[in-house]
């Protein structure tokens, strides 16, 4: 019996989730309906972290079935020991970064790893707070302005709920370094969103 | 508690992991303090709204392109797939001419972004003149023309198959069905005849460029749903049927 307060399958060690093992292992088997399974349960979430972390529709259909295709060839490395959800997400994040890196480096600008672009926002020492009801299209606006590490640790800890010890294994950084960025994506939006 | 170690702490208090006791000393601060209780209150309002995001829904077509290059991979890699039990025989030669056009598809979809992404496309927007007038441009216009007839012929390519494909089994379709997805294609081909009209007498306009490729892909995208749904009804999959139909 999984835990209940477990959230997104990052449980202690030796707990395996047979469900999630199972369909990997149908899906490594040639079968299309797992396939199709794998794919309907978690395209959507997939599919909105993708749009958002490339900024564009057309190419995140490209990544999306990047991402199914990657998966059902690393498959065999699934162990069961975190939610197959975790796994996807986190190869989806890795394809994502990649992609904006690769691209970054065809356009010749600067590229940044995700632990070295620290640097503090500056904060507003208004008396009063300086946002009101957020709208969905203007957070999504100011979501897309955002750094591109700020902006994958944001959307898997504010957007898709994971916690700051799953962002950092998907990420491949350490805990404090996934808070930070977390913290460094609010202050952004909170001035994008502002106008300040 | 000082004010930048309250900034700090706020964090935690978001995502509810502070310990109790800070939580307290934290609380006491901001109570006193305005400008770190207004940034407390804006952090959280930017915290809920990332929480509020919707879903974005993933297009049908994205499905279906996957499906296909899924079963070549498949078939590439030594035979393993495995088809659903209900598909019958008789389809096999079908799904397969499917999934080649929609492979053709993607592939073209893959040129035409790399094209797209490419430095090059500023020139397109501006042409340089040269000093012998203009022989440059002259050069650029029929390499745009070249190059966007390629990509157009990949298009052509693929409706062909996919055109050819619900043709033949189209009958299982129900009439009133049939003739919805007759009528849009006609509205689609219309707007690809334009189109192609447009791009012909600017071949460097961006939007005549992009409301071509958009039609072609619009053309597409109903072409793999007509097949996807006539399989779906061949399968017996009432409820994938649905929601391919909309019904």
């Amino acid at each position: 019996m999984i835990p209940s307060n477990i959230q997104h399958g990052m449980i202690s060690a030796g707990t395996v989730y047979q469900d999630d093992l199972a369909l990997a292992e149908r899906c490594r088997q040639g079968d299309f309906d797992a396939f199709e399974s794998l794919y309907r349960e978690h395209s959507s979430r997939l599919f909105s972290l993708t749009v958002r972390m490339l900024g564009n529709r057309t190419d995140a259909e490209d990544m999306l079935q990047e991402i199914f295709l990657t998966a059902h060839r690393k498959l065999q490395s699934y162990r069961g020991d975190a939610r197959l959800s975790t796994w996807l997400f986190r190869l989806a994040t890795n394809l994502c970064l990649d992609h904006l890196r690769s691209k970054s480096a065809r356009m010749n600008q600067a590229t940044s790893s995700l632990d070295d672009d620290n640097a503090m926002e500056p904060v507003s020492t208004s008396p009063g707070p300086v946002l009101g009801t957020v709208q969905n299209i203007d957070m999504e606006r100011a979501v897309a302005r955002l750094p591109r590490g700020c902006r994958a640790a944001f959307l898997l800890h504010d957007v898709e709920g994971f916690e700051h010890r799953e962002v950092a294994s998907m990420l491949g950084i350490s805990e404090g370094t996934s808070k930070s960025q977390v913290h460094k994506a609010r202050l952004k939006l909170r001035r994008f969103l502002a106008g300040l | 508690m000082q004010c930048d170690i309250a900034r700090e702490r706020l964090q935690d208090q978001i995502d509810g992991t502070l310990d109790p006791v800070v939580a307290r000393e934290l609380d006491a601060h901001l109570a006193a303090c305005a400008p770190c209780r207004a940034l407390a209150a804006d952090l959280a309002a930017v915290a809920d709204a990332g929480a509020s995001l919707d879903p974005i829904a993933v297009p049908e077509h994205v499905w279906l392109q996957l499906a296909g290059r899924w079963r070549r991979e498949q078939a590439a890699a030594g035979g393993m797939y495995r088809a659903p039990a209900a598909a019958p025989r008789r389809y096999t030669a079908f799904h397969a001419l499917a999934a080649a056009a929609m492979l053709a598809v993607a592939a073209g979809g893959g040129w035409i972004a790399w094209r797209a992404t490419e430095p090059g496309e500023v020139i397109l927007e501006r042409p340089r003149q040269t000093a012998n007038g203009n022989a440059g441009s002259d050069v650029l216009v029929e390499s745009v023309k070249n190059d966007l007839e390629a990509a157009d012929q990949l298009y052509t390519r693929a409706i062909a198959g996919l055109e050819q494909a619900v043709k033949e089994q189209k009958s299982v379709l129900e009439p009133q069905v049939a003739a919805n997805i007759d009528a849009t294609l006609g509205v689609i081909d219309q707007a690809i005849g334009e189109s192609r009209a447009a791009v012909q007498a600017q071949p460097l306009s961006t939007e005549a460029r992009e409301s071509l490729f958009e039609a072609l892909r619009k053309k597409v995208a109903l072409l793999q749903n007509t097949i996807s749904l006539v399989s779906e009804i061949s399968r017996g999959n009432q409820a994938g049927a649905s929601r391919l139909s909309g019904t």
